[in-house]
């Protein structure tokens, strides 16, 4: 057996290995601390209604072995006008529209029918918050983060702290987490709250309220499958302090007319238990991605919510990726929610007319185009459409329109990102 | 995961084999990510490369019927090193003579296989017949490849590339008796790497080998041979004649700049039988023969 | 409600956990696989929809209030 050229073989081989292993592995150095960035910007309008600018940027950064910190600013402005509860009168009768703001500039009102209240408080506010947190890998399967953050706006701040903790089981198949945070918020129109159940037409106005929130959750999230994965959640809420919303206004009408004789400022509970449990999957369809959840909330001012919502993810081309979504949400309404007050009946403990509270419906439809335009560069563009309507047809219904643009940039690459099934 | 003489040692099972990864620092979190990426390195190399299963590029490829398969980067570059085997060894190496193992089982016994059914496999063998234009392949129908002969050496060498993005020395990988070091222990020393007694069971080391560097790699046919009337037939297959190459040393081990070096230059040595002493010599290479 | 719910949990736990091999996770590592997908996307949603709705939460805990309800 004589093998063709022996001393070269040596060299041969060495040039044949060079093909199959690279010469000079890809230096970690520079990029041992790891970045990512994401911003969006959006712009929702109602029609006729709210309109909301807001725009988000966060950035996050690895510390160390392990560790990483992350910032977020928003900032949002809103205008317009949104339904304050107030019931006006039909339009046969005739009638002048006075303005409500929260700026407290006076208003007209006469009993007796030929003035009404605007049913629509206008808004001009601007709104900045900020977030902080921390978080680290206590030990290889242990994850904590620890959050804070403050918002700031014309009538209304909130601080807040909380902390989060993963767990992974079973060689990462199962996590469990388990969150916990406070919050707490002042209420601060401008000249003070009005007190409850006080007439409109009543200018004494108190101070502030204050508002805690305390949130927690506890979670299980499994590995099904190569493709799937699936996540359930029960989340508790505890809002405790002044829940009245100061803009929010009760009707009250005559017994015999249905006209409107009066109006009151609303009043709600001092004390809010609010559960959740939520249901999310999400499914690979080797190409596309679906994704569905469900969640069914309660809480004891009566309020009961099912929530549907399911996206897929059709990828498109080199890349690029087309997004449709669907949301159904029912509610039923608050057990002190009532559309109006009668005259001459007693006040029950709590009443607010607020629809939000009301026996509701929203059906939402976006579509979002995402572009990669590098291995670290992302780019979506998203638009949503929402219908809400009041299911007891005594409020019109709500259309609101949702654009909204965002920007991802990171340091490392997403190797998983272009990596392709096996065969 | 076990700390034994300050040194983290992390075992999986990989290939078929026991696989070692040695780290020799003080940071336990990373010895264990390194592991970690050692073990997912190996068993990604075995579920992509091996013939045992049929969700990969190599059950398509020996499924294919005589269709051309066009394969990815990394199966082009083992393939395109195969090829340069097979070429600078005149035949020898060649990774379609994985048939040959229809016919010969080599379990110690004395049973061989009649020269007819050999010669019955030997129209499927022969990589001269395999049509390979980067990065499409030709199968003639009834041939098949078998990456086993190189693989286990790539992971070595894939995985020391991982691991030495974190460290420059002191780690230690062994899958199976393929070697590589990225370098001696932390405090200057090498590693201490023993070579089985071919004869022996398994327990018994012949020679220790200072080892720093680079890749290591034996080739032997101790535990699987034919004995029949006094001649001993050993594993190591001529694919051009499909009977074994007579007189083998029992026990090759050769150090080289990386593991499939190593592996490649061990197994051609055996190819040599009982050349395979002068043909090392001319390598130039440190070897150790039994 | 309750019994619902710890059944939900108990079939979770219990379900087939054989364990996934580590080159199996390449599909479940792309970010568009992770349950909350976008960030960005997720938290102007809940925003926009717990200001119009009467619940809230299940998702997360944590991010600040807004005057907004």
């Amino acid at each position: 057996m004589q093998l063709d050229k022996k001393r070269s073989i040596r060299q041969a081989l060495a040039i044949a290995t060079c093909g199959v292993l690279s010469q000079s592995p890809v230096s970690l150095q520079a990029a041992d601390i790891s970045w990512k960035s994401d911003m969006t910007t959006l712009h929702y309008a109602e029609q006729g209604r709210v309109s909301v600018s807001e725009t988000i940027a966060s950035f996050r950064r690895e510390v160390g072995e392990d560790e990483w910190v992350s910032l977020k600013f928003s900032w949002d402005a809103i205008t317009g006008a949104s339904a304050n509860g107030a019931i006006f009168n039909p339009p046969k009768s005739g009638s002048t529209q006075t303005v409500t703001s929260p700026s407290g500039t006076s208003r007209t009102f006469q009993t007796g029918g030929s003035e009404t209240v605007d049913p629509l408080t206008r808004f001009k506010d601007v709104r900045v918050a900020a977030q902080v947190s921390n978080g680290q890998y206590l030990t290889p399967t242990l994850k904590g983060e620890a959050v804070g953050n403050l918002s700031f706006e014309n009538d209304y701040d909130s601080y807040g702290a909380g902390g989060t903790l993963a767990w992974d089981i079973f060689q990462r198949m199962i996590t469990l987490t388990g969150g916990l945070s406070i919050d707490i918020d002042t209420v601060r129109p401008i000249n003070g709250n009005p007190p409850e159940f006080a007439s409109i037409s009543n200018t004494a106005r108190l101070g502030q309220g204050e508002k805690q929130t305390i949130q927690s959750i506890i979670g299980l999230s499994q590995v099904v499958n190569r493709k799937t994965l699936t996540q359930l959640n029960y989340s508790r809420t505890m809002n405790d302090g002044y829940l009245t919303d100061p803009y929010k206004i009760v009707t009250v009408i005559d017994a015999a007319s249905g006209a409107p004789v009066d109006y009151l400022y609303e009043k709600r509970p001092t004390s809010r238990v609010r559960n959740a449990i939520f249901w999310n999957t999400a499914h690979h369809f080797t190409e596309d991605v679906a994704h569905f959840s469900y969640r069914y909330y309660w809480d004891d001012w009566g309020v009961r919510s099912h929530t549907s919502d399911i996206q897929y993810r059709l990828e498109v081309w080199r890349g690029h990726s087309l997004q449709t979504s669907f949301r159904y949400y029912t509610q039923t309404a608050a057990d002190f929610y009532q559309y109006s007050l009668t005259q001459g009946q007693p006040l029950p403990s709590f009443a607010s007319a607020d629809y939000r509270l009301g026996h509701l419906i929203t059906k939402s439809t976006g579509i979002k185009y995402s572009i990669p335009f590098s291995k670290q560069i992302d780019f979506s563009l998203r638009a949503e459409q929402t219908h809400q309507n009041d299911a007891d047809n005594l409020f019109p219904s709500v259309n609101a329109t949702l654009f909204q643009a965002i920007f991802s940039i990171s340091d490392r690459v997403d190797y998983a990102q272009s990596s392709r099934a096996p065969p | 995961m076990k700390r034994i003489k300050d040194v983290w040692v992390g075992c999986f099972q990989a290939m078929a084999s026991p696989c070692e990864v040695f780290v020799d620092h003080t940071d336990r979190l990373l010895a264990k990510k390194l592991f970690q990426l050692a073990e997912e390195e190996a068993l990604r190399i075995e579920q992509k490369f091996s013939r045992y299963r049929n969700d990969n590029i190599i059950f398509k490829i020996n499924n294919a019927n005589g269709q051309r398969i066009p394969v990815d980067e990394e199966t082009s570059n083992l393939l395109d090193f195969a090829d340069a085997c097979y070429q600078m060894s005149g035949g020898c190496f060649d990774i379609t003579s994985g048939l040959l193992r229809k016919v010969w089982h080599f379990d110690g016994s004395d049973s061989l296989p009649s020269p007819e059914a050999v010669k019955t496999l030997l129209p499927c063998i022969g990589w001269g017949k395999v049509r390979w234009q980067r990065p499409n392949l030709t199968l003639p129908a009834g041939m098949e490849i078998d990456l086993g002969g190189i693989g286990k050496e790539y992971a070595v060498d894939k995985t020391a590339e991982i691991l030495s993005q974190y460290l420059s020395t002191g780690v230690l990988i062994n899958y199976g008796g393929d070697l590589f070091a990225l370098g001696p222990q932390i405090n200057g020393i090498p590693w201490n790497v023993g070579i089985d007694d071919p004869n022996a069971t398994g327990d018994q080391i012949l020679v220790q080998i200072p080892f720093s560097k680079g890749g290591l790699a034996t080739s032997g046919d101790a535990r699987r041979y034919l004995l029949k009337e006094g001649v001993r037939y050993g594993h190591i297959l001529d694919p051009r004649t499909g009977w074994p190459v007579l007189n083998t040393p029992r026990s090759v081990t050769v150090a080289a700049k990386t593991c499939m070096e190593a592996g490649m230059l061990a197994t051609l040595a055996m190819m040599q039988g009982s050349d395979a002493e002068s043909f090392l010599q001319e390598q130039e290479v440190p070897f150790w023969l039994i | 409600m309750k019994t619902i719910f710890i059944l939900l949990f108990a079939i979770l736990l219990t379900g087939c956990i054989t364990p996934i091999r580590p080159w199996e996770r390449d599909l479940l590592a792309q970010q568009k696989m992770q349950l909350i997908p976008d960030a960005m996307e997720s938290e102007v949603d809940q925003k926009v929809f717990f200001s119009k709705e009467g619940s809230s939460g299940g998702v997360g805990v944590g991010g600040g209030g807004c005057g907004c309800n």
